[in-house]
């Protein structure tokens, strides 16, 4: 759609540069360590405690000057295979990281906000309804840990608890 | 995510453990790409497109762009674009659409090269029309603006986009497309 916002206020604002609004290279250089190609090990938990060994991978990088787009398939069975991907930037204006996942089963979009704090990249997502009626949020923590690897990790919120659903280690 | 996460794990327990025809039915639902889904697919392919931009002033300008649209992790309308407005930087983004079953709407994410943020659009298809209506938009001067983007079918190798706001109570056709499938 081309349409975007800014095209739409250049086309508006006709004396004028457009808005565009300045790439945040330091913001986007503080999350760098997920760019690039990685393969990942961990765990997952299903609603019943039950943990699941999870395999993937997660490969990444910057599209549009401004977007990391973190492709990740996590297989957690013979029968199940998630994709996703998180589409992530620094909002300059709310001085906040802000993504958008979307996965291959799921019909919604989940949003997330967060902020980085030493090695983390911590985003908590707006609140999403699972099902009718049932809204909850979800926490997510990427770190660095080395050049070559960064760890994941999901957790979901029920109640005043952070309940783990995902950990994965990935490494190039 | 998973959002996802929660449906795929309780997903594979049940595929692991249960017979799968007990699982709930929204369960199902969801992790069933939505029929309604199809009515996009008239999207699906490599388009050109020309136009005109329109400025308050009644001033217009001849874009041009392109648009490659797939279907991306099943369920996913993904429509990728560069447009191309005189003396303007290049636009480059992407839209993503699919169907909400549980809200019984078409959504739409919007990304760009030139914005920091993205938009979310909501809306509905009908008489071979798709009209998605975003969230309010926080312009940096203050105000909020909202955006319609329509996406008609006109034939199988003609489709038509508009993008227009509201501006003081009226109406404003901002960006006019045909696109014609390469």
């Amino acid at each position: 759609m081309l349409t975007t916002l800014a095209f739409t206020t250049a086309l508006l604002a006709t004396t004028q540069d457009p808005m565009m609004s300045p790439i945040p290279k330091t913001e986007l250089s503080a999350i760098s360590f997920l760019t690039g190609g990685f393969k990942g090990t961990g765990t997952a938990s299903d609603p019943t405690g039950a943990v699941i060994k999870t395999t993937g991978t997660s490969s990444a990088k910057i599209e549009f000057d401004r977007w990391l787009n973190i492709h990740s398939v996590f297989n957690m069975g013979p029968h199940s295979k998630l994709e996703g991907r998180m589409l992530l930037t620094y909002n300059s204006t709310k001085k906040q990281y802000e993504g958008t996942w979307f996965d291959n089963m799921s019909d919604t979009a989940l949003a997330a906000r967060g902020y980085t704090e030493g090695k983390y990249l911590v985003l908590f997502s707006d609140e999403f309804e699972m099902m009718p009626g049932q809204k909850t949020l979800f926490k997510i923590v990427y770190s660095k840990e080395s050049a070559r690897s960064y760890k994941f990790s999901m957790k979901m919120k029920a109640g005043d608890q952070w309940l783990p659903m995902m950990t994965m280690d990935y490494k190039r | 995510m998973v959002t996802t996460l929660t449906l795929a794990l309780a997903l594979t327990t049940l595929t692991q453990n249960q017979d799968p025809t007990q699982q709930p039915a929204v369960q199902q639902n969801r992790n069933t790409v939505p029929r309604e889904l199809d009515e996009l697919k008239f999207m699906l392919g490599t388009w050109e497109g020309k136009g005109t931009g329109n400025a308050p002033d009644k001033s217009t300008s001849q874009i041009d762009g392109s648009a490659n649209v797939t279907l991306v992790m099943d369920r996913w309308i993904q429509w990728e674009t560069v447009d191309n407005a005189p003396e303007r930087a290049s636009m480059q983004g992407r839209f993503m659409m699919t169907y909400n079953p549980l809200r019984k709407v078409y959504e739409g994410v919007w990304f760009d090269n030139q914005n920091g943020f993205a938009t979310d659009f909501t809306g509905n298809f009908a008489n071979g029309t798709l009209n998605l209506t975003s969230e309010p938009v926080q312009m940096e001067e203050g105000g909020s603006w909202v955006y319609t983007a329509t996406y008609t079918k006109k034939s199988d190798t003609e489709m038509t986009f508009t993008l227009s706001t509201n501006m003081d109570g009226q109406n404003v056709k901002m960006v006019d497309y045909v696109y014609m499938k390469r």
